[in-house]
């Protein structure tokens, strides 16, 4: 209670010293940890895309022409019993037919008076089956049994897609270690600056028996105040953003609530962590 | 109480500031500390407080032995000690009732007892008539008189004083060194540091005079 109010005390009298210095500390750190806000940002949505488009990734089994429907019935329960493959649905020529109408128009193909289209299995696969290898191993398998004319696995822009997230997740963490870095810097010059100005009451604070934590407490607080504040106002300017990215661009999820408490720590604890040095520095312990 | 022995001091390998210091402090006991500027008087002091640490020699005050006292104890120790400065240090911001109950607030001590004790305190060196009063409102004599009432809120074990008159006109220094032998008289166990020797030697109280860092004469 008495830490508080001293705190307090410190943090109207930090605010009344040097305003220029609190001011621009807070707008500093907001503006810092927008950046990893916004990667953060990035990295969620992009792996809820890549979450969307694995759970639609199928792999389509084209048979031969007139394969027989005991073929068929047979071949479905083989791939049923395949590991990894979570259903199988069948197409056959005239479904496909339809299947090109749906997507082209009516008049397509209208004119043949043969269907050049085949019959096929679509495979719904797990994640286990998105890995490479075994990806590679079962469209080998696939392609191998019998009646199987070709089989078509378009997991290269799931690859791509997964890549560029790994990329933006890499350099996001670079850039929020970064980032903290800098936070902690900045924390622990402008209390630098505060106990600087208190010099004097903290020799006589010494003088009188005050330990390093009774001393320290005040100003490490004030520390972990402008880092949670500059913070707290960079959670809010990320959630302008991403409120007119999903109004005017492609709707964005939001980090979820344990996320911006995460957010907002990580700026409490540099702030603190950023004044612990400046004062541990400063008594020189 | 207080043991110095063979306490020793230098500064780089020119500067002795103590050489070979020893005397002993007892309970309930009052020096000056007297010499010339530059005898080693504040040295002896900042010893004794644990702001420096002797070269050679040793030094116990009460419980405490300097030389094996860890660093993270410097407060526990000076929550036990009353120093005076020459330049009062007192809390610009702060009234000189806050200014007292500092030591007592820094040790955590109960608001009732605080304000009982800094009473008594401002009380005894008749200051408490000043206790709203700011430090810039306060003379030199009223303010050294508060800083004294700080020293001394804690009932020290030992209360240290560092030229407390250097700012003070005559009359003042005379009225406080008199303050310091009346606390002493009720019990206190003080050493007072001054360079006038002259004025030192009217209250008939013991007298450590040193000169260039040796203690030349222990007169009771
Ligand atoms: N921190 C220091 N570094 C170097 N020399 C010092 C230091 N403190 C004191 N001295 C020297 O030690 C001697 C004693 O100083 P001091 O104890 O301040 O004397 P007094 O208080 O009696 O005037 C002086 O010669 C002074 O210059
Ligand atoms: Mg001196």
């Amino acid at each position: 209670m008495r830490y508080l109010i001293k705190t307090i005390a410190e943090i109207r009298r930090a605010s009344r010293h040097q305003p220029l210095s609190i001011f621009g500390t807070i707008i500093t750190i907001l503006l810092a940890m927008l950046l990893p806000g916004l990667f953060w940002l990035a990295a969620n949505n992009l792996t809820a895309v890549e979450k969307k488009l694995k759970a639609n990734m199928t792999v389509d089994v084209f048979l031969v022409d007139d394969t027989s429907q005991a073929k068929i019935e047979k071949l479905r329960g083989e791939l049923l019993s395949l590991e990894g493959v979570s259903d199988v649905i069948f197409y056959s020529e005239r479904d496909a037919l339809f299947k090109i109408r749906e997507s082209f128009g009516q008049d397509i193909i209208q004119d043949l008076d043969d269907n050049p289209l085949p019959a096929s299995f679509s495979l719904v696969v797990d994640d286990t089956v998105l890995e490479p290898e075994t990806a590679d191993s079962l469209v080998a398998h696939l392609s191998a049994l019998d009646q199987v004319e070709e089989v078509v696995f378009a997991r290269e822009i799931l690859y791509r897609f997964s890549g560029i997230t790994d990329s933006i997740k890499r350099f996001g963490i670079v850039i929020a270690v970064l980032v903290i870095l800098s936070g902690i810097f900045i924390s622990a010059n402008t209390v630098r600056v505060a106990i600087t100005d208190r010099r004097e009451v903290v020799e006589i604070m010494q003088v009188v028996g005050a330990s390093r934590t009774y001393i320290m407490t005040p100003f490490v607080l004030l520390g972990g105040l402008l880092g949670l504040i500059g913070t707290a106002l960079s959670a809010v300017l990320l959630r302008l953003i991403d409120e007119y990215v999903s109004n005017n661009l492609v709707e964005l999820q939001f980090l979820n609530l344990h996320e911006i408490i995460a957010f907002i720590l990580t700026g409490l604890l540099l702030g603190m962590l950023g004044a612990l040095l400046a004062t541990r520095k400063f008594l020189k312990i | 109480m207080l043991e110095v022995k063979e306490v020793t001091k230098e500064y780089g390998d020119r500067i002795t500031a103590l050489s070979n210091v020893s005397f002993e402090l007892e309970k309930g006991e009052m020096a000056f500390l007297t010499g010339a500027s530059g005898a080693g008087k504040s040295t002896l002091l900042r010893l004794i407080f644990r702001e420096e640490f002797p070269t050679s020699g040793e030094i116990s005050l009460g419980p405490y032995n300097l030389a094996e006292l860890p660093k993270s104890k410097i407060p526990d120790l000076r929550r036990h000690l009353g120093y005076v400065f020459q330049d009062f240090r007192l809390i610009s911001e702060r009234t000189a009732f806050e200014n007292v109950a500092l030591p007592l607030e820094v040790a955590g001590k109960a608001l009732r007892y605080i304000r009982k004790r800094v009473d008594e305190a401002m009380k005894q060196v008749g200051v408490w008539q000043r206790r709203n009063s700011y430090p810039r409102q306060l003379s030199g004599g009223e303010a050294q008189r508060v800083a004294l009432a700080r020293a001394i809120a804690n009932e020290p074990l030992l209360l240290l004083a560092d030229e407390p008159t250097g700012n003070l006109d005559m009359k003042n220094s005379r009225d406080l060194f008199e303050l310091f032998c009346k606390l002493n008289l009720q019990g206190a166990t003080v050493i007072v540091a001054t360079h006038q020797v002259a004025m030192a030697s009217e209250f008939g109280k013991r007298i450590l005079h040193l000169e260039d860092g040796i203690l030349k004469q222990d007169k009771k």
